[in-house]
Parts: structure tokens; sequence; C-alpha cells
């Protein structure tokens, strides 16, 4: 079994326009010869979200890298992430206030992953694609957040990269809502393919390119998505 | 040969809809009050039509209730309207009816995805419902998604039910303006469309941008000529 993994963030034009840093932050690292990623939304309206967001990546590491050999579930990791983060900020949190999605996979291809707020979380298993993301009740950019989030607020899931072409992918929702529903599959293999025929470093260069170049009217958010795929 | 992820993206701009409900009962026809509102309509639309820098699509719907209550301008890019049919003002105020269709019409996904910013409802009305409003009130201050829109309301002249559109507002920034001449219904409507367009073009056209009314001496000098100082 071979597994790859990659991941990209990119300022959206509206923050570009107004000279404010991306929002968005992104994880993707070797963690016990398996891989972890993340991706975390800051909330636009919170001044100093763009940190939230990258500690939020930061706790999941450390999280992952705690619990790794224990058989903790996703909704346990889940909450150590959320306790690492409202440590550090502590009562100012608010300022910070940011999505979470996670995952891991092990060099077994056992995986886990979970989510709170907006975004969206794709997981291919024995080649059948599940929209793990629960359909949002309300309009675009009202969340839920990490620091508010109730056990129930979780999506977890556990999964099998059982063939070549399973996979996970989270991305933040500067991608997710411009995304065409009935194709959600065919942008999930787009990944893998290039992904396949590549390396971490190019594919990266690649999806950093595609995201820069976003094609649908007036988008204006960040963009930030990772990806971890069975290659062989 | 890369592949290409733009197939995947959707070529349209995300909606930000933006719904009047306005009065044309029998009353709105004396004094100048539904020649002042037709034309402070045209003006918005003409204004959210040529706005070019928004990081949405604004959309627009009249809903009136004068005799009947109905969709007198279905949901439609403001920039695709080609041109305003003025209301006519004619039989009764069935607020409670015009309630129902804006519920349905929120609650409706197929007609405001949920990719779309959450939509302005603005209710202008001279008088007292003259149907039960009870039930489709408070539906659409409970339902799902018609409960986080954003509601702004005008009370045209002494015969106003302020009590009830005090309770339909929930901008506590912008309690409800109350009109006492053609003017007044101008710079009501300015000050909706200035929220609009500023929310639009901002990183954030989820939060609701505060509703400035333009003091009488000023922003409309231009326009002294076109309005009787009739009072309602």
């Amino acid at each position: 079994m071979k597994l790859a993994a990659t991941g990209s963030s990119v300022i959206g034009p509206a923050h570009l326009f107004e000279h404010t840093p991306n929002q968005d932050a992104v994880l993707v690292r070797g963690i016990q010869k398996g891989w972890c990623i993340s991706v975390a939304d800051g909330l636009g309206s919170r001044p100093l979200s763009y940190i939230g967001s990258r500690y939020c990546v930061q706790s999941v590491q450390r999280s992952l890298e705690l619990q790794a050999g224990f058989n903790s579930t996703p909704l346990q990791i889940s909450q150590q992430i959320q306790q690492f983060w409202l440590s550090h900020f502590g009562d100012s949190h608010s300022a910070f206030e940011t999505t979470c999605l996670w995952a891991s996979v092990t060099p077994a291809g056992s995986g886990m992953a979970a989510q709170v707020g907006d975004g969206l979380l794709l997981i291919k298993s024995q080649g059948q694609l599940r929209v793990v993301t629960s359909l949002r009740d309300g309009f675009g950019n009202q969340t839920q957040t990490l620091s508010k989030a109730k056990d129930h607020d979780w999506t977890s899931v556990e999964f099998t990269l059982a063939q070549p072409g399973d996979g996970v992918l989270l991305m933040t929702d500067g991608i997710s809502d411009d995304l065409i529903p009935e194709h959600l599959e065919g942008f999930f293999d787009a990944i893998f393919q290039q992904l396949k025929r590549s390396n971490k470093r190019r594919c990266k260069r690649w999806l950093t390119k595609e995201l820069n170049e976003w094609t649908t009217p007036r988008h204006g958010d960040d963009k930030s998505i990772a990806g971890i795929f069975r290659t062989e | 040969m890369a592949h290409s992820l733009k197939q995947f993206q959707t070529q349209t701009a995300r909606p930000l809809p933006v719904i009047v409900m306005a009065d044309t009962s029998g009353s709105m026809s004396v004094n100048g009050k539904i020649e002042a509102l037709n034309s402070a309509l045209k003006d918005m639309i003409s204004t959210f039509s040529g706005e070019s820098r928004l990081r949405a699509e604004l959309q627009v719907s009249l809903i009136t209730f004068g005799g009947n209550a109905e969709v007198h301008l279905p949901l439609i890019a403001a920039h695709k309207i080609e041109s305003f049919e003025p209301l006519p003002a004619m039989g009764g105020t069935p607020m409670g009816a015009a309630f129902e269709l804006v519920s349905k019409l929120i609650e409706d996904i197929d007609k405001i995805p949920s990719r779309a910013y959450k939509p302005v409802i603005i209710l202008v009305s001279d008088g007292h419902p003259t149907d039960d409003i009870k039930a489709p009130f408070e539906q659409l201050l409970s339902g799902e998604r018609s409960s986080k829109a954003t509601r702004f309301a005008m009370g045209i002249g002494a015969d106003a039910d302020i009590s009830l559109l005090n309770d339909f507002t929930n901008d506590i920034e912008a309690p409800v303006f109350k009109a006492e001449n053609a003017r007044d219904i101008h710079r009501f409507f300015k000050a909706v469309t200035m929220s609009v367009t500023t929310r639009s073009r901002s990183t954030t056209p989820n939060q609701v941008t505060p509703l400035v009314i333009p003091a009488t001496s000023v922003s409309l000098e231009n326009e002294d000529d076109e309005y009787e100082e009739l009072d309602f």
C-alpha cells in the first residue's frame, strides 16, 4: 500500500484587495509513517481569526501525535484539539474563531476524520464516494466554530482506504460552496489523478495554480484544501 | 496532461437576495405614497444593477399585498431586470398572506441555495393588516431559514401599525423608520440600498451593515423638485 498527501491554501480576492491576511490555514504532515491533514477557516468577522486558524491546524497535529497508538475515537481527538485551542487563547478566544476539519490515515490505510463548522469532508472508501458533511440548514458563512462546538456539533467518521483511488479530502467553504454538487466525485478524482502522476510538491504547485485561477464569478473567499489518497 | 478543476466550479455568483414586501392597499394611493414607493424601488433596483464591485449577485423580489398578496417580481438578479412595472394600489392589506409567500420563498432551497448570503427582507406598510397574521408572522420569524434573514421595516404615515413593524425588525440598530412624506420613503430606500451594496462589497457579506438614513438636508439636494411636500 502506498499513501500520498497534498494540500494548498490561497488568499481570496476579497482579502487581497483589502490587504488583509489569508484567514484559512492548511496542514499536511507525515505522522507515524501515515499522514495527517487539516484545514481551518478563520471567521471573516473576527480580526485575529487568521491566527486562530493557524493555531487550529497546529493543535490538530499536536493532538494526533499525542493520541497515536491509543485507539482514540475521532471525537476524543476533536475534544483534545478544542481543549488545546481554548487553553491557548483563553478568555480572548472570540477574536480568533475558526472552523476545523481534520483527518489522519495510518500506514495500513485506517483513517478517521472530523469536522466542525462550514467546509466539506469527502471520503472515498472501496471506490464509493461519501459526502460526510451534513447539509447546511442556513446560508453561506454562518458557521459553527471550534470554540463553541458541543460534542454533537462534530461530524466524525472512521474509514478504510481499501483500494487505489480511495482517499479523504477536506476543503474550506471558499471552495466547497462553489463546487457543482453533481461533480464532487469528478473533483475528488481529478486531484487523486494529479497526485498519482506527480508528487506532493508538484501537486501542491498545481493545486495552488488551480485555486488562484478560480472561475466562479465574484468569488472572494480564501481557499484551502488537503487530501490523503491511496495511490497503490 | 494535467487535469483542470475549472469544470467542477459553478459559474454563478453567490446570491444576496433582497425581498421587498410592499403594502399596495388602497390607502397607499393617496398623498403620493404609491408614486413615491414606485420611484424609490426603481432607484434601488437601478443602483443594484449598476454595481460592479460586488462579492455577490444582488437579487430582488417584490411581494405586494393590496387586495391580494402576490409575487409582483419573482426573485431575479437585479442586473437582469429590464423594466420596473409600477405597483398599483387598491384593496385591503393582506399582510399575513404576504408573510406566507416570503416564508415559502426563503425556505425553498432551489430558489435560494445554501451558498447564498443571508437574505434581507424589507417590509413597507401604511396600515394595519386586514387578514390573520399571527401564524404566518410567527412562521416567518421562527422558520429554519427565514429566521436568519435581516429584517428592516418602514411605517408610512400615522396609521401604520408601528407595533407590528417593531416586532418585525431584528436589527437593534435599525428600528422602524417612520416616513412622513415622499422624501422620507426615498431616504429609507437610499439607506437600504447603501446598506446592501456596502455589505455585498465587503469581505464579510453576511454581516449586517448599519442602516444610515440620509439627513433631509443632504443627499437629495438634486432631487428637491421631485417630491411634493405632502405629509401622509
